[in-house]
């Protein structure tokens, strides 16, 4: 609910005359030029918040050669994992199935139904430690997939909060990395514990988890070194100023009225009123009428009706 | 020597006593100062600014389900088409009657809240309600019997409801934008947002419609249309509603206008005193005969010539979607070249598509038979016409922006409900011939609609390269004659800078001396004396 500007009456909300019920005056015309200046001030310090937001993630995805490289690179752990570690082929009497030790190996036996057959391959009579190795085996691989998707991921989110975010995908691309050097050991275990499984199954090594490594390593690289640069976004003058003082404003430290107009002053500000000026010498208007012009914009800034101020003043002086 | 009462005919060509353009200068430029700085400043939030996009957003939701309502009427809620056309044709009536009927109350209105605000606040819900309802008749009349007097009963009902809330709100929804700031880049940047609110809202609509109901129709799915139709609408009503509202409650009019509003007799003559809208109005009076035809050639050529719906994805969606954002990132350049003299502008963009279109009718109609290199001129030429849409969109906003404003101008008043219905009664003295050029131009094409649509389903190419010419290049003829206005546009430069100024004076006269206001003290005066 709002109060008239001239007489303080409170407008209800059927008051839905342009003119105040109390006194007549029209609202919308009283308070024209405080909401203006107000409306102009709100302007001025939001749009500037959202230019440094918009530079920030600008910087923070394409800051600097660092940044570009993260975002271009960041999903080849997970195009890595497409070749992988080893496949497999299973043939038995009543049936066979195949699979691989990769993405999409990964994918196909949580999709395709081979998980509770390759669960079941536990009771096979297979001589030596080969499942277990099998098992050990897929089980490292689903944590190289789940790590180059939360690479890939944390490196698209790296613009929100860069340093923080690049030593969090460091550490992710570390343990990737050990996974895959782990995977890589473990598959030519695995490899020779199942070429002894009697006709049963047919094993091919892939070198999967060397690529696994290498853009595990590439990326965690990329990454610790744009955790050590700093991102320097280059603002628009005055912006950021405005940017602080817009959330002193949002919070209540500072109050809007207590500001003047432009609330920071710039070169683009000051040309602004250089064209101003040449307009209202155009017109003809006077340097005296027009810096009184001026004295009573300040007082509309300040949220207070030059007219009244007038004629305060004229009481005031007459006693 | 008492001045002479200007002649009748003098009177309705020339500004209005108290406009901006006759007021004296002395009193004008007592408010200089203030109006030159409103014309400068920005005023408007990037918060403000998203409530319009928001509200389009939601609004192209429910165009997109909209433009399926024929289909559904007739092949999911079960009603003859004979009804269908009946009712359309009784509320077309009613369209007509009511439309000048709403202009005339907006018009008159002034309330502290503005003049649009009030109506967005409560006309959104019943609207958007009656069109929902249209969409759930399939599920509250569940039966194959499309003579039912029920239905017929029940969808003039609702259409009726939703064409009369359609005409209140429609009218302050388009206007409000206009009415929020008088700073002509807030205006550029807010239409600018909007614009991609409206084409993103659209897009993600036939991105999830039309393969919806592929897959429906193949039996991969097995939804009830009449259960899918009712969702959409209930979620983009949903949507339509929640965005609307929050434009009443988010923006503010910042536009003063005059207290008392004339009437309405007054000012559907007003277009006679703005030389430029005037010019506009003769000009597309001139062609408003023309017509295409009538049908949907695009769906033709998309079903006949793309081959269906992932043909024109890949040829038309993905080349429009790419060049659309990308014609964005040509604004700035636009605005640096044409900045000052957009009629310049307007008349550069017009010259580019009338060569672009000439392109794509020729090259398309020489490898019409051949499927790849057709997709391939289409897309390629898509992508080039999208290319030039935000930066022809946003100068073609400003003008029309700019002649509505050049009204004010010389009459004082703003009479957005009623400037129409001088010219829309006009228009409409066409429509016989309109009809006539319809029903020729379609057999001039040889289309046979009997045969359906599917892969060159006409046989006959010559037939296809008639409909293409349509498509593309016929609407370039009667835009020679709808260009030839903007070679006579002088509102640039120094005379348009001259106009705003002198329009924010009498906006800051208006706030700073209230004529009722001043009436008052001279009533009292008089009195006292």
């Amino acid at each position: 609910m709002a109060d008239c500007p001239n007489c303080n009456y409170h407008l209800k909300i059927t008051d839905w005359k342009p003119n105040c019920p109390k006194c007549g005056v029209n609202v919308l015309y009283a308070e024209f030029e405080p909401r203006f200046y107000l409306d102009a001030k709100k302007a001025e310090l939001s749009i500037a918040s959202v230019r440094v937001w918009a530079k920030q993630l600008v910087a923070g995805l394409w800051g600097n050669i660092w940044a570009k490289l993260r975002i271009c690179l960041c999903f080849l752990p997970a195009a890595a994992l497409l070749l992988p570690a080893l496949t497999a082929e299973i043939e038995l009497p009543y049936g066979g199935t195949s699979f691989s030790a990769g993405l999409l190996g990964i994918v196909n036996i949580i999709t395709g139904g081979q998980l509770n057959f390759l669960l079941a391959f536990n009771e096979f009579p297979i001589p030596g430690n080969a499942v277990t190795f099998l098992y050990a085996l897929l089980g490292l691989t689903v944590v190289a997939v789940l790590l180059a998707v939360l690479t890939l991921f944390g490196s698209l989110f790296s613009f929100t909060k860069s340093k923080r975010a690049s030593w969090t995908v460091f550490v992710f691309c570390c343990l990737g990395f050990l996974a895959s050097a782990a995977a890589f050991g473990l598959s030519f275990f695995t490899n020779k514990e199942l070429l002894a499984a009697p006709g049963l199954i047919s094993v091919q090594l892939q070198y999967g988890p060397i690529l696994w490594a290498a853009m595990f390593g590439g990326l965690g690289f990329i990454h610790f070194m744009a955790a050590h640069q700093e991102l320097e976004p280059v603002y628009k003058e005055g912006d950021y100023e405005r940017s602080r003082i817009w959330k002193e404003v949002k919070t209540g430290k500072t109050d809007i009225y207590s500001l003047p107009y432009p609330v920071v002053e710039t070169a683009e500000t000051r040309e602004r009123e250089e064209k101003i000026n040449e307009e209202l010498i155009a017109l003809g208007i006077s340097p005296a009428l027009a810096a009184e012009a001026k004295a009573e914009e300040a007082l509309a800034a300040a949220g207070i009706d030059p007219d009244h101020a007038e004629i305060a003043k004229e009481d005031t002086d007459n006693g | 020597m008492a001045e002479q009462e200007p002649g009748v005919i003098k009177k309705l060509f020339t500004a209005e006593d108290n406009s901006a353009a006759k007021i004296d200068k002395e009193k004008l430029d007592r408010h200089a100062a203030l109006a030159t700085r409103v014309f400068h400043t920005p005023v408007l939030t990037l918060k403000e600014m998203m409530f319009p996009a928001v509200s389009d957003f939601a609004n192209r939701f429910i165009s997109a389900v909209n433009s399926y309502q024929k289909t559904y009427l007739v092949m999911v809620f079960r009603l003859d088409m004979v009804y269908v056309a009946g009712i359309s044709a009784l509320i077309s009536i009613w369209d007509v009657l009511n439309d000048p009927l709403m202009g005339i109350v907006y018009d008159r209105t002034r309330t502290r809240y503005g003049k649009a605000r009030p109506y967005l606040l409560a006309t959104p819900i019943p609207y958007y309600v009656s069109l929902a309802l249209t969409y759930l008749g399939a599920i509250f009349f569940n039966n194959a019997n499309t003579s039912d007097p029920r239905k017929v009963l029940y969808l003039f009902i609702v259409m009726f409801l939703q064409e009369t809330f359609a005409t209140i709100y429609n009218l302050p929804k388009g206007n409000l934008p206009i009415l929020m700031t008088p700073h002509p880049n807030d205006r550029i940047v807010m239409g600018l947002i909007k614009n991609y609110a409206d084409f993103i809202g659209g897009q993600i609509m036939y991105a999830t419609f039309i393969p919806f109901m592929d897959l429906n129709n193949h039996g991969i799915i097995n939804i009830p249309m009449s259960y899918f139709f009712a969702f959409m609408a209930v979620f983009a009503a949903t949507i339509a509603i929640v965005g609307n509202i929050g434009l009443a409650l988010g923006t503010r009019e910042r536009i003063m206008l005059q207290p008392k509003p004339v009437h309405f007799t007054k000012s559907m003559f007003y277009i006679l005193k703005n030389k430029y809208a005037l010019r506009n109005f003769i000009a597309s009076f001139a062609v408003s005969w023309f017509e295409k035809g009538g049908y949907d050639w695009d769906v033709v050529r998309q079903m006949d010539l793309f081959g269906g719906w992932i043909g024109t994805t890949i040829t038309e969606g993905i080349p429009t979607m790419t060049g659309e954002f990308a014609s964005a990132a040509l604004v700035p350049l636009t605005m640096k070249i044409f900045g000052g003299n957009k009629r310049n502008g307007q008349i550069f963009f017009f010259s580019l598509d009338f060569v672009r279109a000439l392109a794509q009718y020729l090259l398309g109609a020489a490898v019409i038979n051949k499927r790849l290199l057709f997709c391939i001129v289409w897309g390629v030429l898509k992508l080039v016409n999208s290319m030039d849409n935000a930066p022809s969109r946003v100068i073609g906003d400003e003008l029309n922006r700019e002649i509505a404003d050049y009204t004010e101008y010389v009459t004082g008043e703003r009479p957005d409900g009623t400037a129409g219905i001088l010219t829309g009664f006009i228009t409409r003295l066409t429509a016989p011939l309109k009809a006539i050029f319809t029903v020729a131009v379609f057999k001039w094409t040889g289309y046979n609609a009997s045969l359906g649509m599917g892969s060159y389903r006409q046989g006959n190419f010559t037939v296809y390269k008639r409909l293409y010419f349509l498509e593309t290049f016929s609407s370039c003829l009667p835009g020679l004659v709808s260009i030839l206005p903007w070679f006579f546009y002088d509102l640039v430069g120094e005379k348009r800078e001259a106009m705003y100024v002198a329009l924010n004076e009498r906006r800051a006269l208006l706030t700073k001396e209230p004529p009722e206001e001043l009436s008052m003290i001279e009533a009292t005066l008089d009195a006292e004396l």
